[in-house]
């Protein structure tokens, strides 16, 4: 049996000054390993959407839930915090439309909790990400997986845009961004490389005085004097995302912010000196009146009758993934507006 | 004429003392030399064979007298290669290697090098007095050629200042008559921070006096790679929570952690402190240039001794150090002697005048200027040909050979003797 959402809170807050004792934090540290164990197709989108996607720690045990298979595993807790973006967490829910003989508690991110069938809503709570005395820094990070599907060329000159309106001066910019094919929908790459398409609008808009990194230098530089874009913040294909919980650690800020919704009952976990974690136990505002949104989500899964073990990476038609496309862009209109 | 070739890499490093290293060295030598006696070249780890071959010929057209590298990485293999081939069969030039803490990670590529060296006069340059005995026990009949050189400090950006300090102090909220003990640099398993805390706040309960604890810098999560202990993000900062939580709250906010620091940030907080802190028995400290800054802002040190930072302490007793050795496959810091050292350091008088003279000092020792200098010296010296690395280095070699991801583990999970044999210069007095 699966816990009440009010069970569940008594249960993380036990389990969190449990993790006060050093014995329970380092076995944390064995737990998490063992359930990084992946399936092949896991490792798969973890090589693919990497460093993305990679492991790091938390006080709460994470993970993806594409691919999984082990519904042991998936049993093996009360509650998982889970990683997915929208892409994979529908798929996840198209393979279990209802929680029968899961019984763990997910904990998915806020800004995703249209997208839970009604179905799932008792065995789901929320979590975002907080920065206390978050302030805007005169340097900027560009940071993101550049995709013609995750973020389109239109949507990428319009993000420079928006940074040029709010920052017309600022000429210290530091380009951590990598160019991968869409795993998900399988288009192979011919000719040009769309990478020079990215470059050449970054260039026109910023200029050519850009520092290009890589995420390992990321991980030894001093980031504290600079905010961040993310060109991923759609949450199309992880919300849980490590270079963004990297630059947030290391003390960067977000350039542009998303709303959280705060409740009294929350439970904030600090991940580093500069950001926490907030988890929640209520829906936020956002998530009501979806059911047309779930609904058109229904048929186009029926529509489709969804595998296709084959030709594509994890089965689901194109269809299904231009549809996750179309449903992140209104969150992401939703957060503009 | 370019007598000079300073190779450095204009790619940042990844390692942040690294960052101001070699610039500092660039700076050093820009002081040493004639304008017209050098040239700098860019060797930098993104380059491709093919760039590297077009450096070393652009190198080769110069004939230069000598070839000095002043940067950690990427390792001079590649171009070293390059270089004999354009000189082969002609007179070549003087190579003049800075060492850093990361020489033993790279000794396959050094074994490599080897034969090629031997055709070279080589000078390697240690930056602490236990590296250099390191560096020599590498070496077979060659130790004259291992020289001692620190790497420099920017007296012109780390300095005291009387003024600075009455305001940093304010700035800080620091009561007139509290001792300040800081720590700069990363927050690592690798430096003992856990440990360090532990004891500073054994010593605010035992002696009750007015000290606190300053620490700047990022978390890491590198874990001990030689001995395979790898941490996943984040693990570190849990286990730092932890630790906090242990400490009853009024000497909790003696202990006052202030996230990373800039320069200007990091000259402000030297100059509020008294003493600077540091227990670290980490394989790469072979300098300290964090304690090296601060000592150059007029603070005392309190450090491990340990590899680099044994050469902090001198007969001015500005600095004294907890003792360390190896038995049982374990680095075993003294911490029985801390309280009382911590103590000792906290009853010294603070006064401006003695903190100008800790500044001078260090200034003297480790300035960019008193650098120079130094290698003026050395440079007017006369170098031998290579001639081979020894039993020591092979051992080295062979462990990173069978083990590459944790070549001193010992079954116990800890360190094994092999790494009491090879760092045996960090532990023992020279």
């Amino acid at each position: 049996m699966p816990l009440t959402l009010e069970q569940l809170k008594i249960q993380i807050t036990g389990d969190l000054a449990c993790s006060d004792n050093l014995v329970s934090v380092y076995n944390n540290e064995i737990m998490r390993r063992n359930l990084g164990q992946k399936t092949k197709a896991q490792e798969k989108f973890r090589l693919e959407m990497g460093p993305y996607s990679s492991d790091y720690f938390l006080p709460i045990h994470s993970l993806f839930l594409f691919g999984e298979k082990n519904k042991h595993l998936l049993g093996s807790q009360d509650y998982f915090l889970i990683r997915d973006g929208l892409y994979t967490l529908l798929d996840f829910f198209h393979h279990h439309p209802t929680p029968k003989d899961i019984s763990s508690i997910f904990i998915i991110h806020q800004r995703l909790a249209s997208f839970v069938p009604l179905t799932w809503k008792k065995q789901v709570a929320f979590y975002n990400y907080e920065i206390p005395q978050a302030k805007i820094k005169d340097k900027i990070i560009l940071s993101g997986l550049l995709n013609n599907n995750f973020v389109s060329l239109k949507a990428f000159e319009k993000k420079l845009d928006k940074i040029i309106e709010k920052y017309p001066h600022n000429k210290d910019f530091m380009a951590l961004l990598t160019h991968r094919t869409d795993l998900f929908l399988g288009e192979s790459q011919t000719g040009l490389s769309p990478i020079f398409d990215y470059c050449k609008i970054l260039h026109q808009k910023l200029g050519t005085n850009i520092d290009f990194v890589s995420p390992e230098q990321v991980e030894n530089f001093s980031i504290h004097e600079y905010s961040y874009v993310d060109f991923n913040e759609n949450l199309l294909t992880i919300a849980d995302d490590y270079m963004i919980h990297l630059l947030l650690s290391k003390g960067a800020t977000p350039l542009f912010s998303h709303p959280i919704q705060i409740f009294d009952d929350d439970i904030v976990i600090p991940c580093s000196p500069c950001h926490c974690l907030r988890l929640s136990f209520q829906e936020p505002s956002w998530a009501i009146s979806t059911d047309e949104k779930i609904s058109k989500f229904k048929k186009i899964i029926g529509m489709d009758n969804l595998v296709n073990e084959n030709s594509k990476f994890i089965g689901p038609s194109p269809d299904f993934f231009l549809f996750c496309r179309d449903l992140s862009h209104e969150i992401l209109k939703q957060d503009n507006e | 004429m370019i007598k000079n070739i300073i190779i450095t890499s204009a790619k940042t490093s990844s390692w942040v003392s690294c960052q101001v290293i070699s610039p500092n060295l660039v700076k050093a030598y820009e002081l040493c030399f004639e304008k017209s006696d050098y040239a700098i070249f860019d060797f930098n780890s993104r380059q491709s064979r093919y760039e590297t071959t077009e450096l070393a010929k652009s190198i080769f057209d110069l004939r230069p007298q000598k070839i000095i590298f002043v940067d950690h990485a990427p390792h001079p293999l590649k171009l070293l290669q390059s270089l004999a081939y354009f000189y082969d069969g002609q007179e070549k030039p003087i190579l003049y290697f800075h060492v850093f803490g990361d020489f033993t990670l790279y000794v396959q590529e050094w074994f490599e090098l080897e034969p090629l060296l031997q055709n070279f006069k080589v000078c390697f340059l240690a930056a602490s007095h236990r590296q250099q005995a390191l560096i020599q026990s590498f070496c077979e009949n060659f130790n004259h050629s291992v020289l001692y050189c620190p790497f420099p400090v920017d007296e012109k950006k780390f300095y005291f200042s009387s003024e600075l300090r009455k305001k940093a102090r304010l700035h800080f909220n620091i009561p007139k008559n509290d001792f300040v003990f800081t720590y700069t640099g990363r927050l690592s398993e690798q430096k003992n921070i856990l440990t360090m805390i532990r004891s500073f706040h054994h010593f605010l309960a035992q002696t009750s006096t007015d000290s606190r604890l300053y620490l700047a810098g990022d978390f890491d999560d590198l874990g001990i790679p030689f001995i395979g202990i790898s941490r996943s993000k984040g693990f570190y900062y849990q286990l730092w929570r932890h630790e906090l939580s242990l400490i009853p709250d009024e000497l909790k906010k003696r202990i006052i952690y202030l996230g990373n620091l800039q320069n200007a940030e990091l000259l402000e907080l030297c100059n509020a402190s008294d003493c600077y802190l540091s227990l670290s028995t980490h394989n790469d400290e072979d300098f300290g240039m964090s304690p090296a800054e601060a000592l150059a802002c007029g603070c005392r040190g309190l450090l491990s001794n340990w590899a680099g930072y044994a050469s902090f302490a001198d007969e001015k007793n500005y600095v004294s150090l907890v003792p360390v050795d190896f038995k049982k496959n374990r680095i075993n810091l003294d911490y029985s002697q801390l309280p009382g050292q911590l103590f000792k350091m906290s009853a010294f008088p603070q006064q401006d005048a003695i903190s100008e003279q800790i500044s001078q000092h260090y200034h003297e020792r480790f300035g960019i200027v008193a650098i120079s200098k130094l290698l003026q010296n050395y440079h007017s010296r006369e170098v031998s040909f290579f001639t081979a690395f020894g039993r020591q280095f092979k051992l080295l070699e062979m462990a990173f050979s069978t083990s590459k991801n944790a070549p001193f583990r010992h079954q116990t999970a800890s360190h094994n003797q092999l790494y009491g044999n090879i760092y045996a210069p960090y532990f023992r007095a020279t």
